[in-house]
C-alpha cells in the first residue's frame, strides 16, 4: 500500500503534466493551497479527477467531491492513500 | 481574412433545416472534408479551433463542410430529439451535400471527442470515403457520461466553495434522473434518448470492415500513446483500416473555457484532410 509520501512526487508530475504547469515537480510546495499558487479552476480541477482515476482507478463517490480534497498535493496524496487502502 | 470563400447556408433535408459553413479553396478543388463536432460544451471550446483547421484545410486544396447536428446551434429540432443514431443520419446527410457542392465523391470525414465516434460511424455506411481522421475520440458512450457527469459534480463543487449553490442541493439524488428523464449538463440536456444510445456506444464492439485510411490522434501532455487508444487502433485494424496511431502533446482544448489556440491540431488536420 502506498502512503501519502510516497504518493505525493507522482501526484506532483501528475497535477504538472494534466495541467501544463511551468514548474518543476520536485520544486512544487506539497502543503501550499493549489489553487491559490497555480490558478486552479473548475477546468483543472477536473483534469486531475480524470487523471486521478486514469493513473491509479480512484473514482471520487459522490459525496467525496468536497474542495478540501483538492486544497493542496498533501491533501491530495492522503485522500488517494485512503482510497488505494480501501 | 481566409483566403478561401465560406458560405453559410441551410439545407433541408427530410424535414429539417441543417446549417453548413463551406470552405471552399480558391482554386482548384483536390479534396473534400467533414467535420464532425462534438456536442454541448466541448462543441464550444472545439468550434473555433475548427474554423481555423477548415480555413487551414481551403487553403491547401480541400473543401471543407462544417454543419450544425439537428437540434443544435443554427439547425432546426430540437435538442431533446437528439440520439447518437440522429448524430449519424446529420453527418451522412452533410457528407452527401458536401459531395454535391464540391464534386469530390470519396470524402475525407474528420471528428473530434464525441464527433470522433460518430464520424467513425457514419464512415461504415458513407460509400465513398478518403480516409477518418480522429481527434481524441471519445471510445465509448458510458466513459462520456460518467466523466460529463464528474465535470458537472467539479463545477458545482467549485461554485459551491465561492459561495454559491450547494452540491447537494444543485445535484439532488446521484446519477438519479429528474422527472422527465433528462439529465441537465452544464445546461444543456441530455434526454433519455441521447443517453441510452451512448451507453450503448461502444467502438471497441464494432466489427464492419473498415477499409479506409484512419489516423487516430491522442492530445496528451507528453508524447505517449495511452492504453486506449493503442486498444482502439488495433480494433481498428482487425476491421481491415490502414491506422496510424500518434500523440499530439496539447492542451486538453475541448475543455477550455476561454479562447483556444491549437497550431500544431489545425496543422494535422489540414494535412490528413490534404492527403499530405
Amino acid at each position: 500500500m502506498a502512503t501519502p509520501d510516497e504518493l505525493i512526487p507522482p501526484l506532483k508530475q501528475l497535477i504538472v503534466d494534466k495541467l501544463f504547469l511551468k514548474v518543476d515537480p520536485a520544486e512544487m510546495d506539497a502543503d501550499k493551497p493549489l489553487m491559490d499558487t497555480y490558478g486552479i479552476d473548475s477546468v483543472s480541477l477536473f483534469e486531475i479527477v480524470v487523471g486521478l482515476e486514469e493513473e491509479y482507478g480512484i473514482v471520487l463517490a459522490d459525496d467525496e467531491f468536497d474542495i478540501e480534497l483538492f486544497r493542496s498535493v498533501r491533501s491530495i496524496a492522503e485522500f488517494a492513500a485512503s482510497k488505494l487502502d480501501s | 481574412m481566409p483566403s478561401c470563400a465560406e458560405v453559410h447556408s441551410f439545407v433541408a433535408v427530410e424535414g429539417r433545416r441543417l446549417y453548413v459553413a463551406e470552405h471552399r479553396p480558391e482554386g482548384a478543388i483536390r479534396s473534400a472534408a467533414l467535420f464532425c463536432l462534438p456536442i454541448h460544451e466541448e462543441e464550444k471550446s472545439v468550434y473555433r479551433p475548427m474554423v481555423d483547421a477548415a480555413r487551414l484545410a481551403a487553403e491547401r486544396g480541400c473543401m471543407s463542410l462544417r454543419f450544425h447536428y439537428t437540434g443544435t446551434g443554427d439547425s432546426s429540432g430540437s435538442p431533446l430529439d437528439m440520439t447518437v443514431d440522429t448524430l449519424v443520419r446529420d453527418t451522412l446527410d452533410a457528407a452527401q451535400i458536401l459531395r454535391q457542392r464540391s464534386g469530390v465523391e470519396p470524402v475525407t470525414l474528420v471528428g473530434v471527442r464525441l464527433g470522433a465516434a460518430i464520424a467513425l460511424l457514419a464512415a461504415e455506411r458513407i460509400g465513398a470515403c478518403a480516409g477518418v481522421l480522429l481527434v481524441e475520440p471519445v471510445p465509448s458512450g458510458r466513459l462520456y457520461l460518467s466523466r460529463a457527469r464528474t465535470r458537472k459534480r467539479v463545477r458545482r463543487m467549485v461554485t459551491a466553495a465561492e459561495g454559491g449553490e450547494g452540491v447537494a442541493d444543485s445535484l439532488g439524488a446521484p446519477d438519479q434522473p429528474p422527472a422527465g428523464g433528462v439529465f441537465d449538463f452544464d445546461g444543456h440536456p441530455i434526454a433519455p434518448g441521447l443517453e441510452n444510445s451512448l451507453a450503448a456506444l461502444d467502438l471497441a464492439q464494432r466489427t464492419a470492415q473498415l477499409p479506409v485510411r484512419v489516423e487516430v490522434i491522442e492530445i496528451a501532455p507528453r508524447d505517449r500513446i495511452s492504453g486506449s487508444v493503442e486498444r482502439l487502433g488495433s480494433v481498428l485494424e482487425a476491421r481491415g483500416a490502414r491506422v496510424r496511431v500518434r500523440a499530439l502533446v496539447a492542451e486538453p482544448f475541448w475543455n477550455n473555457l476561454g479562447v483556444v489556440h491549437i497550431p500544431e491540431v489545425c496543422q494535422a488536420i489540414a494535412g490528413f484532410v490534404a492527403g499530405d
